[in-house]
């Protein structure tokens, strides 16, 4: 307890010393603006704004702002760079004749095309390593649809291929972030909150790759800005629109259609609009008929409006639905059931400047979430939903080039229900939280080889009884040589929410209560980067994390469940948590290494992570600790994507010369070690029920033996493997371009084990159990065509 | 030199990914067990508690074992005589009473080890009351027969054990909507499973001036024939096993542990129940 108190008060002293020792006033002047592409119009996030004379800069926000206080009076070198885009190089005055707000546009170059020229004024692999916060990674759209794919481009799947996320099946989209399950990260679209963002029942996301601009991972030791989940952030900022022209992208693979439209509103604005559907339903399922009736949609409409040098607003709106019409014979009467769910959010996001040095960005934001599930042949129904209204102000005060501030504040409703009911019973579940947090952290840098971070977050959960939590967040970035940095993370993280995964059904969502605590995490991380020359990136990070007060599905959930009330038919209501779920603790430790390349014809990274995660629950295994069901001990990726053809121009040492057209191979490859699972040890005779008595009657009609599991998560699947290639013929004309390819999922064949289905059968007095292996995917190829206009 | 490494690089991670692993289950732990089956109910004296072992998959059964004659087995602190006939533990002079405690402890050795285990049984109250034993000719699809009944006051879960009279390929209902294409083959591998069906109510009311419905669903019933429905009024142990002890595997073929109720090294199930029997008919 004292530790605690002694760390907030730490950072409270920082915080305040920082603030109380520079309010004094700052001499110089505060150089700000919004960095863009040119040929869009699209703010850039996270572009490098170095002052030269001065040794000293800034980068981009997710507004593409960015503000670099405290330069004296004098001439400048401001050089601007960022990845795919020529490095600009402006010359400025300080004083300038007026104070403005610089526009800044980068020109976009091809991220294969061309050498790379390593000049006096471009920003080294290391300053840009340097500025990168601990354990994130940043993905652009080209990276993400660039790497191979199951038929769909998929932004989860994609995120699988980075070192520390992995994932559970090739069905499955869901993120297991270093040892933590996919309900503790938070997915974020546009600054909203997302809820089960999956389709074709966690096949894929909910996610549009063709509408994003930029995808932010954070995968632990997060800053004070972010919170309310224990593992990670992912942040997906859509596309503004294009402010220049008209433009779109359209997509025909074997799954589905989508097209992206990107168009200015005169000189105010842009529009961007995105749209998908399958159409499973209109092609297989009318062909073959064990295909049931199904498709997915989704779409987004994004906005941006330039209101002034000063203002600039978005407004964002998504909405996704899949729909399910089964019937087990669509020849003849049989049992059939609909099942349909989706996703609906929006927001309105003002960027202000209130100052060359204040920054403000404010939303407010709204994501629901709804599922309906009616089986009329076995009269059951389930009505599910979650909804998540937010408020949030978040300001960026830039002091002088060595600190700045941010601080926010985010007001937060939520709401959910459950409502089943089945012959036995109903389930009728209401609930409304409310969740406030406020946050302050400051940036300090005593040296250029030196930047600590440190901010507080204060949440307060109401729900049946209320929570509140005081979160410290530490970090600490220090330029180790010239080619290499050393970085250290540390905080704490609450989560209020918990979810219940299902099978074939959509996720529920439940929250901390009268019955629940709030789960927490401490993170520790440890990370080393070092710039390989002039292209290539080296990381390695350690990590642990403690977890206390999980919760996890209770699978015998029905034998503590009570009712809080009977209904006129005397069936029992069930409306309360208790019983739902098994609390526990945790711990995951692991080093992960990455060797990245975003620059030249081969690019991609190589990645291997070494991983061990503990639970101990209080109903399982006596309380002793075991190995939950998602730890991959040792994992390795490579992802490389090469054009081809400036591939051998560069081994060969031939001039390259551009083309109209390109080849683009892709590859991607996994090893994970096998799942933990429990596999039964044991059988025994008893009777399901009294009166059945089938033991003395032996032989064949003997239903009554029963299989006893063994120790839990004591057995290993057998290693994950896996490669997939893409390839791409790319060919440009006179603004257009048309990219047919062809994707090949798992070209290897690589019967991969989904799961075990055991087939017992008593044989000469012996109980023979045959063990089938369900496979996950085989090679699959596909095709489609991606066309740009 | 380039472009031969990263060939090589490819070949290897190509091969790696490819084939079929081999997937063996036969080395997992096994942890021998007392496996307990015993009913008691009110009125009656303490019979046919089975005390057997557990046994490892895909060896020999060994009958003359399964079945543990040398247990020392009371209950209450009474000892239990096991008969050779019915291979059960019992005491005539132990009458089970309504709502009465009991505690049965079990001491046996199995593989050569001294295991031990212990549960305990509360009877449910008197108050059970079935309302109309005969429930007619009902027509499948058309008419759903209903079971209804007053509660016992101190049992919110009710098992119904519903067998035909009568079971063969002839009055099988192939025209039923759960499996309407089903094959010959797969009915006669799953015969049993088709002919012996239960479903139980969990958590109804335990107010005895109550009246608790349920109707016999269709995937109940697979036979045109008379049923007998024996409806048991269980206790906790009798509900927590019947909910778990056969949904111990999941759909990805992870098990998890029942909830048995077992202190020490037991498994299965020492339960207390009123028990009443309703009959009806399915016809075309």
């Amino acid at each position: 307890m004292l530790n605690k108190i002694g760390i907030v008060l730490f950072i409270l002293f920082f915080v305040v010393t920082n603030a109380v020792s520079f309010s004094q006033p700052v001499n110089g002047r505060t150089i700000s603006g919004f960095v863009y592409d040119q040929a869009t119009g699209e703010a850039l996030i996270g572009a490098n704004v170095f002052i030269k004379e001065e040794e000293t800069g800034s980068s981009t926000n997710n507004s593409g702002f960015f503000s670099v206080p405290g330069l004296p009076d004098g001439e400048y070198t401001m050089i601007i760079s960022y990845i795919g885009y020529k490095t600009e190089s402006l010359n400025i005055s300080v004083p300038q004749k007026k104070e403005q707000t610089l526009t800044i546009n980068l020109i976009p170059e091809a991220l294969v095309t061309g050498e790379v020229v390593v000049t006096a004024d471009s920003v080294k692999t290391i300053d840009k390593l340097f500025v990168k916060p601990v354990s994130k990674i940043e993905l652009n759209a080209k990276q993400v649809n660039a790497i191979p794919r199951v038929i769909e481009a998929d932004l989860l799947r994609a995120l699988q291929t980075l070192p520390g996320i992995t994932a559970l099946s090739d069905f499955s989209s869901a993120l297991y972030v270093r040892g933590g399950t996919p309900d503790q990260n938070l997915y974020l679209i546009d600054g909203t909150d997302v809820y089960n963002p999956e389709h074709a029942f966690g096949i894929f996301s909910t996610f549009n790759t063709s509408a994003i601009k930029k995808v932010e991972v954070s995968k632990g030791g997060f800053g004070a800005e972010y919170g309310g989940r224990l593992s990670s952030v992912l942040h997906v900022t859509n596309l503004d629109g294009n402010r220049n022209y008209f433009e779109g992208t359209a997509n025909v693979s074997m799954l589905s259609a989508s097209a992206t439209l990107q168009m200015p509103l005169g000189k105010i604005g842009s529009l961007s609009g995105s749209i998908r559907r399958t159409y499973i339903d209109q092609t297989y399922a009318k062909w073959i008929k064990e295909v049931p009736d199904y498709y997915f949609y989704d779409g987004n409409l994004k906005a941006f409006f330039d209101l002034g040098e000063r203002d600039k607003l978005s407004i964002s709106y998504f909405h996704g639905k899949d729909v399910l019409d089964f019937q087990l014979d669509k020849e003849k009467e049989s049992f059939s059931f609909d099942y349909s769910w989706g996703n609906t959010t929006g927001s309105i996001n003002w960027r202000h400047i209130f100052n060359p040095k204040l920054f403000a960005n404010i939303w407010l934001t709204a994501s629901v979430f709804k599922s309906d599930f009616d089986f009329e042949s076995v009269n059951f129904g389930e009505k599910n939903s979650i909804s998540d209204y937010a408020a949030k102000i978040a300001l960026e005060y830039y002091l002088t080039t060595k600190v700045n501030f941010k601080l926010g504040l985010e007001q937060k409703m939520l709401s959910g229900y459950l409502k089943q009911d089945w012959e036995g019973g109903r389930v009728d579940v209401e609930r409304d939280r409310s969740l406030s947090t406020g946050y302050i952290s400051s940036n300090f840098k005593p040296a250029e080889s030196l930047d600590i971070e440190a901010g507080l977050r204060m949440q307060y959960f109401s729900a049946e009884r209320n929570f509140f939590n005081i979160e410290p967040r530490f970090s600490v970035k220090y330029r180790l040589t010239e080619e290499s940095n050393i970085k250290l993370a540390a905080g704490k993280y609450h989560q209020y929410l918990n979810r219940i995964p299902r099978l074939f059904f959509a996720s529920i969502w439940t929250t901390a209560d009268e019955y629940t605590n709030a789960s927490s995490s401490s993170h520790y991380i440890l990370g080393y980067q070092r710039a390989l020359g002039a292209v290539y990136e080296f990381e390695v990070e350690a990590y642990y994390k403690s977890y206390k007060d999980l919760y996890v599905f209770n699978p015998n959930l029905e034998t503590e469940v009570t009712p809080g009330s009977f209904d006129n038919g005397g069936r029992p209501v069930y409306n309360s948590t208790k019983g739902l779920l098994n609390r526990g603790d945790g711990e995951s430790f692991g080093l992960e290494f990455i060797l990245r390349k975003d620059i030249g014809a081969l690019t991609g990274w190589v990645s291997y992570s070494l991983s061990k995660t503990n639970y101990s629950f209080d109903k399982l295994n006596q309380t002793n600790y075991f190995t939950p069901r998602h730890d991959r001990a040792s994992v390795v990726n490579a992802v490389l994507n090469l054009d081809i053809k400036s591939f051998l121009d560069e081994i060969m040492n031939r001039k390259h010369y551009k083309s109209s057209s390109k080849w683009l191979l892709g590859l991607n490859f996994v090893y994970a070690t096998g799942q933990p699972i429990t596999v039964p040890a044991s059988a025994y005779y008893v009777n399901t029920l009294p009166d059945w008595n089938s033991i003395t009657a032996g032989g064949m009609n003997n239903p009554g033996y029963n299989l006893y599991p063994g120790t839990i998560n004591d057995f290993r699947l057998p290693a994950y493997t896996r490669m997939d290639i893409s390839l791409t013929y790319e060919i440009n004309y006179s603004g257009w371009s048309l990219a047919p390819y062809l994707q090949v999922f798992n070209i290897g064949n690589r019967k991969n084990l989904w799961f075990i289905d055991y087939n017992e059968e008593i044989k000469d007095g012996i109980i023979v159990q045959e063990i089938d292996k369900v496979n996950m995917l085989p090679i699959l190829p596909s095709l489609g065509v991606n066309i740009k206009f | 030199m380039k472009k031969s490494i990263l060939m090589l690089a490819a070949s290897v991670l190509f091969f790696s990914a490819c084939g079929d692993p081999e997937l063996d289950i036969t080395g997992t732990t096994y942890e021998p067990k007392i496996v307990v089956e015993g009913y008691l109910y009110p009125g009656e004296p303490v019979t046919d508690i089975r005390i057997m072992r557990n046994f490892k998959l895909n060896t020999s059964i060994d009958t003359s074992t399964l079945f543990i004659d040398n247990a020392i087995v009371t209950i209450n602190g009474e000892p239990l005589q096991y008969n050779n006939i019915t291979r059960s533990y019992f005491n005539n002079s132990i009458l089970v009473d309504y709502n009465k405690s009991y505690e049965l402890k079990v001491s046996a050795v199995v593989d050569g080890t001294q295991l031990s285990t212990s549960s305990v049984t509360v009877v449910p109250s008197q108050g059970f009351n079935l309302l109309t034993k005969n429930l007619g000719v009902n027509r499948y699809g058309l008419d759903t027969p209903e079971i209804r009944f007053n509660p016992s006051p101190s049992s919110d879960f009710y098992a119904l054990s519903i067998i035909p009279d009568s079971a063969s390929l002839s009055n099988f209902i192939y025209d039923n909507k759960f499996q309407p294409d089903i094959k010959i083959e797969d009915l006669i591998e799953s015969f049993i499973n088709f002919r012996f069906q239960y479903a139980y109510l969990l958590n109804v009311s335990t107010n005895s001036a109550d009246t608790i419905s349920n109707k016999i669903q269709g995937y109940d019933t697979w036979f045109y024939s008379t049923y007998r429905v024996i409806i048991y009024a269980g206790d906790k142990n009798f509900r927590d096993y019947v909910i778990t002890a056969k949904r111990v595997r999941e759909f990805d073929g992870n098990f998890h542990e029942p909830v048995m109720n077992f202190s020490g090294d037991g498994i299965g199930i020492f339960a207390s129940a009123v028990k009443d029997t309703a009959y009806f008919t399915i016809v075309p």
